[in-house]
């Protein structure tokens, strides 16, 4: 009996197009564009030495320090930050006319100057690097005024510069902002769930449809009704959602962590609220179905929004400003279930989200369920 | 005028899309646009990286300096010393680099020992690069100052190091051309092109759908009025559409940023390139409109296509972060060459040397997209006439 | 005694939809409940099966008080509503298997059903069609195979001929005979006088909530003075010839103009055969003769006033 429900239920949902576009085909696509256009901000470790042009002439050819210093720190390897062209003035007005270079060192009698289009992170990297040489000079005179005998000894601790930072992980996540937008993506594909709870509330309800008439006239238990087709709107938003999350790990190799067992488990918490808010949201209201998916599309984008599937950034806005929005937005907390199962390892947080999301799932439920079960309606 | 009045009843059904798109659009153009940092004109100003230090190394003098130092050249930001925190706010980017002084450093720094500082960053970046250069540049300058150096106390160190710190390199911030910063402009007319393209095509593609259902095809083609006629009219209605939904969205870039439009000289450009963008969305709607049998194929279409054009293109991030593979495929799209169209003016406001054919280019193959998708519709919509019959 | 439903008073806001409504079904009857749209009868049908509150009054089907969980019950009642319920995306034998089996869980004994049933409304060529490839008339069909297969004890159907071509509607009122032979008790609902005529055995009209009269045909008009009607043609008449006429048993008004007599009876049978044996008999030769029996309209006009038809819409 409840195998004859939930098939049929499976078969009707299922040959759906529309629904199996926009909840599975869409949020693919959707992935598959994210990749496209984050893919090569995801590789971090993009670091481009400097260009910069030096003009050549007499002053820098006599200044042997600053050659010296500028060559040490453009030796191709590891250490790299500049990418000297030493040129003529006219060939390096050209270059930075081009924004070829960053900046163009330009050394007269007043000492070594700087020339640059904008102020930008690149431009300060150069400044800091030629502050470095005056720096420098002075340290040495400041050094020589006190200790004149210090000279021998200061010029040999001047050439070993020693490197006093060391790399430090506090997980094995990369701190990768983008990933922000897939996590809501996967979120977002998970409230997709609620077309198809839509849909049962809709199937259900003898005051909303024929069909829900004829199967309230039914001598079939209500609840069995609900709990078929729940489940085969909770089986096919899962399996969506899975088939995401494989196409992101597997396919475009986006990183999720690897708790396999908590991701499951979040997957399924995601897709039971959004097919329960979408069940909930057409039980109560009697517009249309069409009008109920709109208003339902227009809530899921917004809660998208917030939870930064547009632009990364707004997450850790709300978080700040407002977090209880972030307590009762389902999509922020499934998303920032992902987010905190790769980026932490601690689990506090993810238990806290997936703990407010079975609390979502549940009041949901518990809301459908009273609008849906057997009862008399006022009209029809 | 017969079908030309019904065009813009037909249009109806689409008006609150087309509304939603260009309020969200407009909204948040407004929103960007003031929340953008103003930039101070004509001084160079020294990147400043938002970072955290975390001392676990007491009220040290090193430490004290090392954080006095860094503060002054960077945007401390309090950060407590625990390691989720630390990680969200590194995950996005409240700080971009977290230096950590570990407890018995200064001992450890004092006696010479093979010391170091503990930096969680993006690995790489060149925030991080510039943030290392200044600690090794400050610890540098102490260890040579206290081995060599003939200072009373800690005080007269710190202010020898102060001392050096504190020269800099002039820079010459060079402005005589162009504008230094891109202007607001410019980025509204860059995802201008995800607007029109969805606006024109939702407007379009309705009316083609619309008009081409079988039943109403055959009433019309039942009627006095020549197949001509009714192509004719229809073809003014989209016209004025089209032209009506650029106009709007130009009208609103004059009252946001009319003076630096005009002075930039990037006026007359962008105007162009918008326009003729335009009719490449028209021509696509055209096309749409005649392939698609239902709304919910339509909506379907018209999502996909805005939406994966104008990631692909460089709409939405710019080209240069896209892979070659990407971009490759991308010249086949017309959304790629006005994104490069609009790029060659963005060069052009920024310094009026950049060479017009840069522009005109890219502006000129935009058209021949348009051509070549108006003689496709027009074969496809030809044949399908003679099926029917 | 199948239904019995009394002082059943249902109100929607301002609108009195059920006056204090009885109603009966009898066991192995072809009940017709007629009656104007916006008369009651599908709010009637909705109370009976539970899917609508009520104000007042008590509905006991099958001998039990009727709930919403009243499984049992529901069990022995099928049902075609007005509009057609079907699944879009089940095709016509899944959609058959998926409503009967909401009845009938035993899956060898439901295949069985199912071909019966599509058989039964003479759907067995677009057994695989989906229903949007299905013209009306078929859809309507299909829509009774879904509330029939579980061979129901009861069957209610509400207007299930609305919009249908008329081969259609005669083999739907054939099957719906052969079943009620079959010994299912049927409830009919309509708003088409001829088909309540056609087919059932004893018909309830309503109007504004009310039950107003309750019989078989004959019995119906039987009760309403409206009876027998019949026309002559006559060349001339004279008037102690009309006034004879009407002094015949049963007339009640005769008239005449322009060539032709007019002649009213209530109720009585060879009234025709009086009439014509005294125009003889007065030596009046007459032409074309013409007899009119009463019709369900005349019954709801006389009780209500107003037509049908006339109502429709309301």
């Amino acid at each position: 009996m409840f195998w004859h429900l939930f098939a049929y239920r499976l078969k009707c949902l299922l040959r759906n197009r529309g629904l199996i576009f926009w909840t599975l085909l869409f949020p693919l696509f959707m992935a598959t564009l994210f990749h496209f256009a984050f893919g090569n901000l995801m590789t971090t470790g993009t670091f481009q030495p400097i260009k910069v042009a030096v003009v050549d002439n007499v002053a820098y050819r006599r200044d042997i320090g600053l050659q010296q210093m500028l060559s040490a720190i453009s030796e191709p390897g590891d250490g790299q930050l500049l990418d000297l062209t030493i040129t003529d003035p006219e060939q390096a007005a050209e270059l930075l006319e081009e924004r070829t270079v960053a900046g163009t060192i330009l050394v007269s009698e007043q000492g070594v100057a700087l020339e640059v289009k904008r102020s930008g992170l690149n431009q300060s990297v150069l400044k800091a690097v030629l502050d470095d040489y005056v720096q420098t000079a002075s340290t040495v005179s400041q050094i020589l005024q006190q200790n004149p005998n210090a000279a021998p000894e200061l010029m040999a601790a001047l050439q070993q510069r020693i490197h006093y930072t060391v790399e430090k992980n506090l997980s094995d996540a990369e701190p990768n902002i983008m990933l922000i937008m897939f996590y809501a993506l996967i979120a977002n594909t998970c409230l997709f769930g609620s077309s198809w709870g839509l849909k049962n509330s809709t199937d259900t309800q003898a005051n909303l449809s024929d069909q829900g008439l004829r199967r309230s006239a039914a001598p079939t238990h209500k609840l069995r009704i609900i709990l078929s087709d729940t489940l085969a709107a909770l089986v096919i938003t899962y399996s969506e959602v899975l088939i995401l999350l494989g196409y992101l790990g597997l396919v475009l190799g986006v990183q999720l962590g690897n708790e396999l067992g908590y991701i499951l488990m979040i997957a399924l918490l995601g897709s039971l609220t959004g097919v329960a808010w979408g069940t909930m949201f057409g039980t109560l209201f009697r517009q249309s179905e069409a009008v109920k998916g709109g208003i339902i599309t227009v809530v899921n984008l917004t809660f998208s929004f917030f939870s930064g599937m547009m632009f990364a950034d707004i997450k850790y806005i709300v978080d700040q400003a407002a977090p209880w929005f972030s307590y009762i937005n389902p999509t922020a907390l499934i998303s920032d279930a992902f987010y905190s199962l790769y980026i932490f390892d601690s689990h506090e947080r993810f238990f806290l989200n997936a703990g407010l999301l079975g609390v979502t799932a549940v009041v949901l439920s518990v809301v459908s369920y009273l609008g849906l079960r057997s009862e008399r309606y006022a009209s029809l | 005028m017969p079908v030309f009045k019904a065009y813009f009843k037909v249009l109806r059904a689409a008006l609150p899309g087309i509304v939603s798109y260009m309020a969200i659009f407009l909204a948040l153009s407004v929103v960007f646009t003031f929340a953008a940092p103003s930039s101070a004109g004509g001084q160079f100003t020294q990147s400043k990286i938002a970072m955290a230090v975390i001392n676990r190394d007491g009220e040290s003098p090193v430490a004290t300096g090392l954080t006095d130092y860094l503060a002054s050249t960077n945007k401390l930001v309090d950060l407590p010393d625990n390691p989720d925190q630390l990680q969200d706010a590194l995950f996005f980017r409240r700080v971009e680099y977290v230096v950590i002084i570990p407890a018995g450093f200064e001992a450890g720094f004092l006696a010479d020992d093979d010391v170091a500082l503990e930096r969680v960053a993006v690995p790489g970046s060149t925030s991080s690069h510039y943030v290392d250069h200044q600690v090794d540049k400050y610890l540098n300058t102490l260890r040579l100052h206290r081995q060599h150096g003939r200072t009373a106390n800690w005080d007269e160190l710190l202010s020898a190091v102060q001392k050096d710190l504190a020269k800099e390199t002039p820079v010459q911030l060079q402005t005589a051309s162009g504008t230094a910063e891109t202007p607001g402009f410019i980025y509204y007319f860059g995802y201008l092109a995800y607007t029109l393209l969805a606006v024109v095509m939702l407007g379009i593609s309705t009316i083609m759908l619309a008009f081409n259902k079988p039943d109403v095809q055959q009433r019309t083609a039942c009627s006095p009025l020549s197949t001509r006629r009714v192509n004719l009219q229809l073809a003014v209605g989209h016209t004025l559409f089209a032209v009506t939904a650029w106009a709007i969205l130009m009208a609103f870039a004059f009252i946001m940023y009319g003076k630096e439009m005009i002075t930039s000289g990037g006026l007359g450009w962008v105007t162009l390139n918008s326009l003729a963008f335009t009719i490449v969305c028209a021509s696509i709607g055209l096309l749409v409109g005649n392939l698609v049998r239902d709304h919910n194929t339509q909506s379907a279409a018209v999502n996909v296509l805005t939406l994966g054009m104008s990631f692909i293109s460089g709409v939405f991030v710019p080209q240069s972060v896209l892979s070659p593979a990407v971009l490759s495929f991308a010249k086949f799209l017309p959304s790629y060459w006005y994104v490069r169209t609009h790029e060659a003016i963005h060069e052009l406001v920024l310094s009026p040397l950049t060479n017009t054919m840069q522009i005109a280019g890219p502006l000129l193959i935009q058209l021949g997209f348009a051509a070549a998708i108006f003689a496709v519709t027009l074969l496809l919509s030809k044949e399908r006439r003679v099926s029917m019959s | 005694m199948l239904i019995r439903v009394q002082n059943l008073v249902k109100r929607y806001k301002e609108v009195l939809a059920l006056d204090h409504l009885n109603l009966e079904v009898h066991e192995g009857e072809i009940l017709g409940l007629l009656g104007p749209n916006g008369s009651g009868k599908t709010t009637a049908i909705n109370c009976i099966l539970s899917l609508l509150k009520y104000d007042k009054g008590s509905i006991e089907v099958f001998g039990s008080p009727m709930d919403p969980d009243s499984y049992e019950s529901k069990r022995q009642i099928g049902i075609v509503s007005q509009n057609i319920a079907l699944f879009d995306e089940l095709k016509v034998e899944e959609n058959v298997d998926y409503f009967c089996g909401l009845y009938v869980h035993d899956v060898a004994t439901r295949l069985k059903l199912v071909n019966e049933a599509i058989e039964f409304v003479g759907l067995k060529e677009f057994r695989k069609f989906y229903p949007k490839k299905l013209s009306g008339g078929l859809k309507r069909r299909l829509n009774i195979a879904c509330g029939i297969a579980h061979k129901p004890k009861l069957l209610i159907l509400d207007e299930p001929t609305v919009a249908v071509d008329p081969q259609s509607r005669n083999s739907i009122l054939e099957g719906l005979r052969t079943l009620n032979q079959q010994g299912t008790t049927i409830v009919y609902t309509s708003h088409y006088m001829e088909e309540v005529e056609q087919l059932c055995t004893r018909i309830i009209i309503m109007d504004r909530g009310k039950v107003l009269a309750t019989g078989t045909k004959d019995e119906l008009k039987a009760m309403i003075n409206t009876g027998e009607s019949v026309s002559v043609e006559l060349f001339a008449l004279p008037a102690e010839a009309l006034a004879g006429v009407r002094q015949l048993p049963n007339v009640s008004a005769a008239d005449y103009s322009q060539n032709r007599l007019t002649v009213r009876h209530v109720g009585g049978s060879h009234n025709l055969i009086t009439l014509l044996d005294y125009l003889k008999s007065q030596g009046l030769s007459y032409g074309r003769v013409y007899s009119q029996q009463p019709t369900l309209n005349d019954v709801f006009l006389e009780i209500t006033g107003r037509h049908l038809r006339d109502a429709e819409g309301m």
